[in-house]
């Protein structure tokens, strides 16, 4: 790993020699953080050594050293995070702090947007997502996304689930597996009658719910899910936290929100970033997601989720 | 984004939990100064008074459930609820403890046995002066503060055995049915009373550790 240039603040002693450090892109960046985060580093590898024990081996995406650049700006600074098989983990934090940005990473949905550029690692099981060994299409078979807005295609609820597995040449009872599906994502019995229906014709809470079918269908392993409640009303907000909580039992959930009392009704585990000055987002704490609600170990952790930030 | 709503609502519970305060250290003041006078009528007050104590105890919890529905608190903001709710429990049943040493002085009438005991007034200043540091330690956030106020337990718990060896002497030879011996054993009770509110003072110093480093934990359990 290249050590950041040496600036008159920084100063590469001992209490600095274990931190990774990527080669920034512009000059900046790394050598700009505050010393105070330093420190917070090292605090979060232990939060993180002790997740790494509770859940054994059983991850499903180590992210490690993870820097994300779009051209000259950095959106992401060294993010060290485990994501764990089978549980629920929320990423919060305020707009702009990096949340989407690393979410994305997980499938690669960033690699369209121009000057986009990430430094690091992310192993998932054993395959790393970083860099050009991979291919996306490949990746997000078996890594789904859903979105803020529902966004099925102008089609029937039917041809909605079966579009991936009939990309993918599935072989199998196509009618079995679009049961299955909906079954899963809670939305069969209430369109099983009519299957030929315009999925745009279903309420915002069902679209979201054929949109997690849609996912499923392919089999993932795990779901990411940005925001996936912001654009649905409460009943239906609460019909798709308990539907991450029974995914959860087959599939790694990663969510975004904005909503702090939703990422501690379901989630597992809880990561915070923040963006500093530099608009640079960094994770500041990631623990059980009890214990960052009822006793988050950083002062910044408790400002944001005790509503005090800004 | 402020919580003025909540932070208004965190600094009125506090006031309710020192007024709660204020309104059992009087009980005990009033219950001991009754025993020690044989005023009977202040006894009756004290008795009477624990019904008004009961009720601002679930006035407060009312207050905690109200901004618990409505502002959703977290972290150390719902450690606060959480430590209100069991402080006020604690500060109801001091408050229940100076009832009974009130009933006590009613009992006695005009018997002065237990105005012969001083260490019994040595136990309700030590108590009293517990108590009053643990509210501190809790208004605070005052970690050492309530660390070391927990250790004063163990000087009313001397208090209170050397109490006792004395009493359980005394009733030795007493027949049973001797009024003497009723005396005696309230009397007992009575150091019983203040040696309880020792503890429960502990365990607001508990609940202030809490509400600092989120930790619920014993401390220094009490030999009886």
């Amino acid at each position: 790993m290249l050590k950041s240039p040496k600036t008159p603040d920084t100063h590469d002693d001992d209490s600095n020699a274990g931190r990774r450090v990527p080669t920034p892109h512009t000059g900046q960046g790394a050598t700009q953080i505050p010393s105070a985060d330093r420190d917070l580093t090292g605090e979060i590898r232990v939060q993180q050594a002790a997740v790494r024990q509770e859940v054994g081996e059983d991850l499903s995406l180590r992210v490690r050293n993870l820097s994300v650049y779009y051209g000259d700006f950095q959106a992401l600074d060294s993010i060290d995070l485990d994501i764990a098989k089978g549980r629920v983990t929320a990423l919060i934090g305020p707009s702009g702090c990096g949340k989407s940005t690393l979410l994305r990473c997980f499938d690669r949905m960033n690699d369209l947007v121009p000057s986009f550029r990430m430094t690091g690692s992310i192993d998932f099981e054993g395959e790393e997502l970083v860099g050009y060994g991979v291919d996306p299409v490949v990746i997000r078979r078996r890594i789904g996304m859903v979105f803020q807005k529902p966004n099925p295609f102008p089609k029937s609820i039917f041809d909605n689930v079966a579009f991936g597995p009939r990309v993918n040449g599935y072989k199998g009872d196509l009618k079995e597996l679009i049961e299955r599906s909906l079954r899963r994502a809670a939305l069969w019995d209430e369109v099983k009658d009519d299957l030929k229906k315009n999925a745009l014709a279903l309420s915002g809470g069902q679209q979201q719910r054929l949109c997690i079918a849609r996912a499923i269908a392919v089999s993932p392993e795990v779901i990411l899910m940005d925001e996936p409640c912001s654009a649905l009303d409460p009943v239906a907000t609460l019909k798709i936290e308990d539907l991450m909580r029974e995914l959860a039992e087959e599939y790694t959930i990663v969510v975004v929100t904005h909503n702090m009392q939703q990422a501690a009704r379901v989630s597992d585990y809880t990561a915070f970033l923040l963006a500093a000055d530099d608009r640079t987002g960094r994770l500041v704490e990631f623990a059980p997601t009890n214990d960052i609600f009822t006793n988050p170990k950083d002062s910044r952790t408790e400002d944001y989720i005790t509503g005090r930030y800004g | 984004m402020a919580r003025t709503l909540l932070e208004e609502g965190i600094a009125r519970l506090h006031d309710d939990v020192r007024l709660l305060h204020s309104r059992a250290d009087k009980a005990i003041t009033d219950a001991m100064d009754a025993l020690q006078r044989r005023d009977l009528a202040l006894a009756r007050a004290v008795v009477e008074g624990d019904d008004e104590i009961n009720a601002e105890r679930y006035a407060i919890e009312e207050r905690c459930l109200d901004i618990m529905a409505r502002q959703a608190p977290v972290a150390s903001d719902l450690r606060e609820m959480v430590s209100v709710l069991s402080i006020v429990t604690e500060l109801e049943r001091i408050a229940d403890h100076a009832d009974g040493i009130a009933r006590i002085a009613l009992f006695l009438q005009d018997d002065p046995i237990a105005s012969e005991e001083p260490a019994l007034w040595e136990m309700k200043d030590k108590a009293q002066g517990m108590l009053r540091l643990a509210i501190t330690a809790f208004i605070d956030k005052d970690e050492a503060r309530a660390r070391t106020t927990c250790d004063l337990d163990d000087e009313v718990d001397e208090l209170y055995t050397a109490v006792n060896q004395r009493l359980l002497r005394r009733l030795a030879g007493v027949p049973h049915d001797a009024s003497e011996f009723d005396a005696v054993t309230h009397v007992i009770w009575c150091s019983h009373n203040l040696e309880r509110i020792a503890d429960r003072a502990t365990n607001i110093c508990e609940r202030a550790i809490f509400l600092v480093t989120g930790r619920l934990t014993e401390i220094n359990v009490s030999t009886y």
